[in-house]
């Protein structure tokens, strides 16, 4: 892994090098590096305003999808409703939606936040909801046979069998969140580093704007490695 | 309702009514089956055998089904002897919660009827030594054979007691081998545990070496072809090869070919 991203960037500073590209395209690891640790502080505030916006829209998203899920479970007709909802959400590209409802729901901080719960709520919710229902069939009458009682059934049976769904969502949402995030902050920010690479392109300032891209994707592979850790932590049988 | 039988059907019929015109699975299937008896259910694929095991467990889906005729299970409705949980499943797949270690997954049952855990704990090590398998207490389903893994769905099965133990071509995915083995096992099982036996397989060899009485059933709709009685002392390994064995397996075979179906 670590070998692997050496070799990357060693490929990326000899690309730069050895071919004509602009630097108004790509600039090298070498100029970039410097930057970053000029403006450490800069970039970190403006790393924190996004992080805040990811992790709580993350959060909350993927927990009322849950939470929401788990309620309309309980009811066939909605629950099929929402499956087949499921296939027109997806062929929508729901990032669109990032800049309409700026509109609608402002610009700070937690506009933002809403915004990417949004987007991640229908994901989970689909996925969620498709993967309790699929649980059928003979472990099903299995329980039926204990004359198990629904939420029992639901604890013991249905949720840790959709779990490797979940988790797929989960980390699937990590990207969902940091892309939204970004996204809406172009689209009018009071901070971020969406909004920070927004003004730093305005200026030209390529080495700054390759800066703040390093650095969201950096904590963002953090974010998603922790979740593919807490997945094998939870799912050892997968 | 007789008093030593487990189970009675009577012009027992079953409609399956999701698709656009209905069909018919079961037609008109009449049979007992009395107290602490092996019987055997073979027939041609899809000639409703499972949904038969399904009706007497309850377990049948009646949002797209229609079942007519009467079922008696320990002398009441399949429902009420679902709810005193009086039946042991066994699929064709060992259905194990692959989240739970062994110990765990014979236990699952114990857990929902809400006994204590020393409780549990005593009888689920004790049917983990039935099945010869409390080495492998702390393994997890994916670590096991396939035949090891039906092993212990059928401890699962007995974990809670049950009268009756139903089993849907529970040796089926097994080879040749194995499934002796199993045949010998369960064999035992029911020597020690006297319970209800109702079996569902492939294999006329199977259902000869293992039950008392065998119900043949007709291809689709499934309707009574025969019952035949298993007059063959037990164990029954010394007969595999006897005259007697072979001809059972012919009468079956005919009978089954005469549906013009392949079992
Ligand atoms: N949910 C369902 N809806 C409609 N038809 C069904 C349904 N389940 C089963 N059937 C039909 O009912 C008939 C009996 O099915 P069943 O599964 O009981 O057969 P079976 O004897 O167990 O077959 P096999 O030996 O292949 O397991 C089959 O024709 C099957 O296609
Ligand atoms: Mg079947």
């Amino acid at each position: 892994m670590a070998l692997s991203l050496g070799v990357f960037f060693i490929f990326w500073e000899l690309f730069v090098k050895y071919s004509d590209i602009s630097a108004i395209v790509l600039v090298a690891p070498s100029e970039i590096l410097p930057v970053i640790t000029n403006n450490y502080d800069t970039l970190l505030k403006e790393l924190k305003y996004t992080s805040e916006e990811v992790l709580y829209g993350w959060f909350w998203g993927n927990l009322l999808a849950l939470l929401t899920s788990i309620v309309i479970f309980s009811y066939k007709k909605i629950s099929d409703s929402v499956i087949s909802l499921g296939v027109i959400v997806n062929a929508v590209p729901l990032i669109a939606l990032a800049a309409i409802l700026g509109g609608f729901i402002g610009t700070d901080q937690n506009a933002k936040t809403i915004i990417v719960a949004i987007l991640c709520f229908f994901p989970m919710l689909i996925v969620a909801t498709t993967a309790f229902k699929r649980v059928n069939g003979d472990y099903k009458r299995l329980f039926d046979s204990y004359n198990s009682s629904k939420p029992i059934t639901f604890i013991k049976l249905i949720f840790p069998a959709s779990l490797p769904a979940i988790f797929t969502v989960l980390k699937l949402n990590v990207v969902n969140a940091i892309t939204t995030a970004i996204v809406s902050e172009f689209f009018g920010a009071h901070g971020g580093i969406g909004q920070f690479i927004l003004a730093r392109k305005g200026f030209y300032d390529l080495p700054m704007v390759w800066a703040g891209i390093f650095f969201i994707v950096i904590s963002g592979s953090l974010f998603y490695f922790t979740i593919e850790i807490a997945k094998r932590l939870f799912i050892k049988w997968n | 309702m007789q008093k030593n039988n487990s189970i009675e059907l009577k012009e027992l019929s079953i409609l399956y009514n999701d698709l656009k015109i209905g069909l018919e699975a079961v037609s008109k299937v009449s049979f007992d089956v009395k107290n602490g008896e092996f019987i055997s259910i073979v027939g041609p694929s899809g000639c409703g055998k499972s949904t038969i095991l399904k009706v007497i467990s309850d377990t049948l889906d009646l949002s797209y089904s229609e079942t007519r005729g009467d079922v008696k299970v320990l002398g009441s409705s399949p429902k009420k002897a679902r709810e005193q949980r009086k039946i042991g499943f066994v699929f064709q797949k060992p259905t194990l919660l692959q989240w739970r270690n062994l110990e765990k997954n014979v236990s699952l049952p114990l857990e929902i009827i809400g006994l204590n855990k020393a409780e549990i704990k005593k009888r689920v090590k004790k049917l983990l030594k039935m099945v010869e398998l409390e080495k492998y207490a702390s393994y997890h389903p994916d670590q096991l054979s396939g035949g090891m893994q039906q092993k212990v769905s059928i401890a699962r099965a007995l974990a809670y007691d049950p009268e009756i133990l139903l089993m849907d071509e529970p040796f089926g995915a097994l080879d040749e081998i194995n499934r002796r083995k199993m045949n010998d096992e369960l064999l035992s099982v029911w020597k020690e545990t006297g319970k209800t036996i109702v079996f569902v397989t492939h294999s006329i060899e199977e259902a000869i070496y293992l039950s008392e009485r065998i119900i043949v059933l007709t291809k689709q709709p499934g309707r009574i072809k025969k019952i035949i009685n298993v007059d063959l002392p037990y164990p029954r390994k010394k007969e595999l090869g006897s005259m007697k064995f072979y001809k059972y397996i012919n009468q079956i075979r005919s009978l089954l070919e005469n549906e013009e179906e392949i079992v």
